[in-house]
């Protein structure tokens, strides 16, 4: 909105947010202050501040989508892995529940095996560590999965997305409801599959199977380090103030 | 009865007695303008607070959650938190100046009763909403916006009266005035602050540039700017608290119903 967007991931935010913080030490150490308590108060919030910088500037956020059944290794979404972060996450199980009457959910959690020895239940504000890292689970989706059988290679895949098999790219498109069948492309070839038989496609017998929906949990991953400082200085900000309001009026 | 036969139930008696909640609100306002006795308007204002309770306590049945959700329950909610800050501290709040706090109640009782009904809708809580966290971060903004209401209005009788700064009465009212504004200020903060330990918990990122989160900011910092003032002045006081508080209206209203973003549900 009125690219604002840009402003706040732009230089001139940070160089604002400096200004502010240069600001508030220079009132504090050039007796712009006289208490000890609006000094505390300030001191406070430019470490609020610092800390976010850190946190934003330093600190790693990704999204791990995983579908059910599938196993993905945590090491492969982080920049500059640790080798401590080769672990394993599959999800075992994606629960949901609705609200009666309404297509909203009241609340949906994954089953999570960790390592392959770990199964950790991750639910909505109810995070995860891993290390570090804590998961969270943000959202997830409902994908109409296939089934694809080519030339003794098998693939697990949902509409709508590409796959290899025996070396050759495929891209499923979209499906056809009268005629039963889906729209493949292979090396920029068109074909129209139908669902469930076995048919000759580009001179290779491929055979795709409906399987049902399945769902794909999304899962946020932040770097945690420096937060619990963030969140202790951010209570000790509104303990001064009421302090700095009620119990030392300044003079 | 059934839980669903017991939400109907309460969504049917919300409406009527919403109405005779504005009706009591309304006699005590006209008690107040004839000048008839404090005690009579008290009297009918604390009838019309039980009614407004019994509202919120229906609507929560109703909706199943507490009256912290959308524009309409909010609306009730601040209405009632300064309907219960005029009569439990009556004394600090002038009579003749009673009648403008009462028509803001009014007002935002009038506004909640002509809201669409598509507004006015209870819908069911989304599962990040569902959490501790929300007993505090929005009981705490409109604890802030009832502080700033009452500032707000102190702030009109000074610029409308205040011809002299140094009057006991004036004095008087612009102590009451800075009052407001810091419980603004601290409720607002404790907003702000559990509003992002709530969003790290739910989503793992404290500060999005959500237009709601950057309004808030800007309340914050608007206020700010009031306990900096070089030469705090009253008349510039008054008109910083005027200037904050319409920064307020926007993030309540404007960045609901003009701006999308995570809290575009609010």
């Amino acid at each position: 909105m009125f690219g604002l967007d840009h402003f706040y991931n732009s230089m001139l935010n940070v160089v604002l947010w400096v200004a502010l913080c240069i600001a508030m030490l220079m009132s504090i150490f050039l007796k712009g202050m006289r208490s000890l308590a609006q000094k505390s108060l300030h001191f406070l919030l430019v470490m609020i501040i610092l800390l976010v910088f850190y946190d934003k500037a330093v600190n790693q956020r990704f999204t791990i989508p995983i579908r059910e059944g599938q196993e993905v290794n945590f090491a492969n979404f982080i920049k500059n892995p640790d080798p401590v972060y080769q672990i394993p996450l599959r999800l075992l199980k994606f629960e949901i529940q609705m609200h009666p009457g309404s297509t909203m959910p009241a609340a949906f959690n994954s089953w999570l095996l960790v390592n392959r020895t770990d199964m950790t239940k991750l639910a909505v504000n109810k995070p995860v560590p891993v290390g570090r890292y804590m998961l969270y689970q943000s959202a997830y989706k409902q994908d109409h999965m296939l089934e694809v059988i080519s030339g003794g290679d098998t693939s697990i895949t949902p509409f709508n997305s590409k796959i290899t098999l025996n070396r050759q790219e495929i891209f499923l498109h979209d499906y056809n409801d009268s005629a039963q069948t889906l729209h493949i492309e292979i090396g920029g070839a068109q074909y129209q599959v139908p669902m469930g038989v076995a048919s000759i496609v580009g001179g290779q017998k491929m055979q795709i199977i409906p399987l049902g929906p399945k769902y794909t949990s999304i899962i946020e991953v932040a770097d945690v380090t420096g937060v619990n400082i963030l969140a202790l200085f951010a209570l000790m900000y509104l303990v001064a103030l009421a302090y700095n309001f009620w119990w030392k009026q300044p003079k | 009865m059934e839980a669903t036969q017991i939400r109907y139930e309460s969504f049917k008696v919300e409406q009527p007695l919403l109405i005779i909640t504005a009706l009591l609100y309304l006699i005590a306002f006209v008690i107040l303008l004839t000048g008839a006795r404090d005690r009579f308007c008290l009297g009918v204002t604390w009838i019309a607070i039980l009614a407004h309770l019994f509202v919120l306590i229906a609507r929560s049945v109703s909706a199943g959650h507490p009256p912290f959700t959308n524009l309409y329950e909010t609306m009730l909610l601040l209405s009632f938190l300064v309907a219960l800050r005029l009569v439990f501290w009556r004394r600090q709040i002038d009579s003749r100046h009673r009648w403008l706090i009462l028509s803001m109640i009014l007002a935002m009782v009038g506004a909640a009763i002509l809201l669409p009904s598509s507004l006015k809708v209870a819908r069911p809580l989304m599962p990040a909403l569902n959490s501790f966290w929300m007993y505090i971060h929005v009981p705490a903004y409109f604890f802030g916006y009832m502080a700033l209401i009452l500032a707000f209005i102190y702030a009109l009788i000074f610029l409308f009266q205040g011809k002299n700064e140094s009057s006991s009465e004036m004095v008087s009212l612009l102590k009451k005035m800075n009052n407001e504004v810091k419980i603004a200020f601290l409720f607002l903060n404790i907003g702000l602050v559990t509003g992002a330990i709530w969003a790290y918990i739910s989503w793992g990122n404290y500060w999005t540039w959500d237009p709601k989160e950057v309004w808030a900011l800007i309340n914050i910092l608007t206020l700010a700017v009031f306990f900096h003032l070089v030469k705090p002045k009253a008349t510039k006081k008054s008109l910083i608290v005027i200037l904050a508080f319409l920064t307020v209206i926007f993030t309540y209203l404007g960045v609901s119903f003009l701006l999308s973003g995570i809290h575009s549900y609010a």
